[in-house]
């Protein structure tokens, strides 16, 4: 499992948009995937099981997390490779727009977009680890687009 | 986006998200599928949909690019590890068949056990001698009562008992820690009691002298235990102690948070959102996500960096020290928010412990970026520390014209000897000259005489103490007006 952890910290993160609450919901799904580990019957990737187990946990928060207020969502953002000084402002407001523009999405639509944009699923294995049909999953990933392009505006512009 | 082109999604799922489920498309009130290739002849057509496509495949690219996805092993090992307690019994449970036979036993032998203590106790001395307490005359010394000090006024002013939370009184709140303040005056009091009790005579300034000894020691210890417990709910608690920290014991304290994963984790998450305590113990910590956080946090704003760096002062060690303080002098340099560089060099990496020097150092030999070595340079010249002189040279002997320049300039802020600088002849010697002149070295007097120069000029050479402009102008008179064919710049 120990592979699988990057990305489900990722997106837990995405999910949740607080470090710590993301990383007791990674825990809480490490416990439950012990636990039921041999329900696992490999109809699906290790990867897409345990993301099911996330995303289904994080629909009850009172389950992994205890009273404490959230925060604004948490991305890592690397260092910029820029050239120049301007570059690396532009950079960072570009970032620091989407950062907004996620903040707003539903947590659903940011797990269904961040399993598309950063994990490369189609829209059959986002249903699967959503629990949806594929078509609830494409509209949820166009809905997600299509709001952060629109909030994002012309600074997406090529 | 504000797409009006109805077939806009349709693109993006076929073209983008490789969807191969039909779509149905409404166009004027009839809804109809389309094969791929309709989709295709449409997107070559319409500016609208290819627009969508280049801005949708940037977000996706943008997205991806700001989800860091790699995982620590140290945080993988922690998680592990708090899963792996999570399967361990937490107590033994007895059995529901077996008696607790001895319990009844053990409590009726308590209850006899301490009628007897009593009656002991109670009973006349004839029928139970004590013995004597045994007084050694020589270990007591008695002390006249108006040798004693006053009891500490703070002391008298402490009320005796907070009066309670509403959420401590029902009970699931978090435990009162005792603030810094406190800790010291309640050593103060110990201190002075036992001093009476004991009949030593001791001043006020003794008194305080043990007590901040004392509290010290307590106070990590009180952090100590704050730190092993529930690291959630203590976290403001112990960025509060972190932050107010006074006296000896704030490096031990911050190694301890610096080993503590979990604390580290929460208080990178909380540095972005939380108050200004969150911030000032974020700084003292440090580390690279926490300083990471810290950048977007004080973006730009010269107070808070100032709050930052001023925070930093008060850990001997601390990783990615320089490296902080020199993004974020960039941060508002870049904005154009700095009126003098050079005085805030000084206002910033002077107050830093000595090991910024070698961070610099270190940060100006690897640094690729123009900006990034000369705000190390400038962070140099503040310092005037000559263990960097060595770095200094290897600059000024290097192939960047501007980088000499300002090496040169930090080498002239040093005192005079601090380095071998005026018995070691350079590539670029009207530099070194330049250098000694700043700091009005004895050997340029006599560089002075041999060069052409007007009186004012020859004033304003000799004076030395450039800054930075200055430092430009002397350089190009000593190359300039050279009377003396060392003063080459090759």
């Amino acid at each position: 499992m120990r592979p699988q952890l990057g990305a489900l910290s990722a997106l837990a993160r995405r999910i949740t948009g607080e470090q710590h609450w993301a990383e007791d919901l990674v825990q809480e799904t490490l416990v439950r995937a012990f636990r039921g580990l041999d329900k696992f019957r490999g109809d699906s990737g290790l990867r897409t099981w345990l993301i099911r187990i996330l995303v289904r946990l994080s629909k009850e928060p009172s389950r992994w997390r205890r009273g404490e207020k959230a925060g604004p969502l948490e991305i890592e953002i690397p260092d910029s490779m820029s050239a120049t000084p301007e570059d690396r402002v532009v950079e960072r407001e570009l970032r620091d727009r989407l950062e907004e523009a996620l903040e707003r999405l539903t947590p659903r639509q940011r797990a269904a977009f961040h399993l598309r944009a950063v994990e490369g699923m189609d829209y059959r294995a986002i249903a699967r680890s959503l629990d949806c049909t594929a078509v609830a999953a494409r509209m949820l990933v166009l809905g997600a687009r299509r709001k952060v392009m629109a909030r994002m505006g012309r600074h997406l512009d090529v | 986006m504000n797409a009006s082109c109805q077939f806009t999604d349709a693109i993006l799922a076929h073209f983008l998200d490789g969807d191969t489920l039909p779509i149905e498309i409404e166009v004027d009130g009839w809804v109809n599928s389309y094969t791929a290739d309709e989709l295709a002849a449409h997107r070559g057509d319409c500016d609208e949909c290819a627009l969508a496509m280049a801005s949708a495949r940037r977000l996706d690219a943008l997205v991806a690019s700001s989800t860091d996805t790699d995982l620590d092993d140290d945080v993988a090992d922690a998680w592990f590890a708090t899963v792996a307690q999570r399967f361990e019994p937490t107590e033994t449970v007895p059995e529901r068949g077996a008696r607790r036979w001895w319990l009844p036993l053990g409590a009726a032998a308590c209850v006899a056990a301490g009628y007897v203590f009593s009656q002991l106790l109670h009973s006349p001395p004839e029928t139970a001698p004590m013995p004597e307490p045994v007084i050694e005359p020589e270990i007591v010394e008695v002390v006249p009562q108006q040798v004693l000090p006053p009891p500490p006024r703070d002391l008298i002013a402490l009320p005796r008992r907070s009066p309670r939370a509403p959420s401590e009184v029902r009970g699931r709140a978090t435990p009162r820690v005792a603030s810094p303040s406190e800790v010291d005056t309640a050593c103060v009091a110990n201190a002075w009691m036992r001093a009476v009790a004991l009949g030593l005579p001791r001043t006020r300034e003794q008194l305080r002298a043990d007590a901040e000894v004392a509290s010290a020691d307590l106070k990590v210890d009180a952090f100590q235990r704050l730190l092993a417990g529930d690291s959630r709910r203590a976290l403001p608690a112990i960025a509060a102690r972190v932050a107010g920290w006074r006296g000896e014991g704030l490096d031990e304290v911050v190694d301890a948070v610096r080993n503590h994963v979990t604390v580290v984790s929460r208080l990178g998450s909380a540095v972005v959102i939380a108050d200004d305590e969150m911030l000032a113990a974020a700084a003292i910590v440090g580390g690279s996500t926490i300083d990471r956080r810290i950048r977007r946090r004080v973006r730009g704003d010269l107070a808070e960096s100032d709050a930052v760096v001023g925070a930093m002062t008060r850990v001997t060690h601390r990783p990615g020290r320089a490296a902080l303080i020199v993004r974020l002098f960039e941060e508002l340099r870049v904005r154009g928010a700095i009126a003098d560089e050079f005085e805030l060099a000084v206002q910033w990496f002077v107050p830093q412990p000595a090991s910024c020097t070698s961070e610099l150092v270190e940060l100006l030999r690897r640094s690729r970026g123009a900006d990034d070595r000369r705000i190390c340079m400038l962070g140099l010249a503040a310092r005037a520390d000559a263990s960097a002189s060595e770095a200094l040279i290897e600059v000024v002997e290097g192939a960047s014209q501007d980088d000499a320049l300002l090496a040169a300039f930090a080498l002239g802020q040093f005192e005079s000897g601090a380095d071998d600088l005026d018995a070691r002849p350079l590539r670029r010697e009207y530099l070194r000259v330049t250098a000694l002149a700043c700091r009005r070295d004895a050997e340029v007097a006599a560089r002075l005489a041999a060069m052409r120069l007007s009186l004012e000029e020859h004033l304003f050479l000799l004076a030395g103490g450039f800054n930075e402009q200055q430092f430009k102008i002397a350089a190009s008179l000593f190359r300039g007006r050279r009377g003396h064919s060392s003063l080459s710049d090759e």
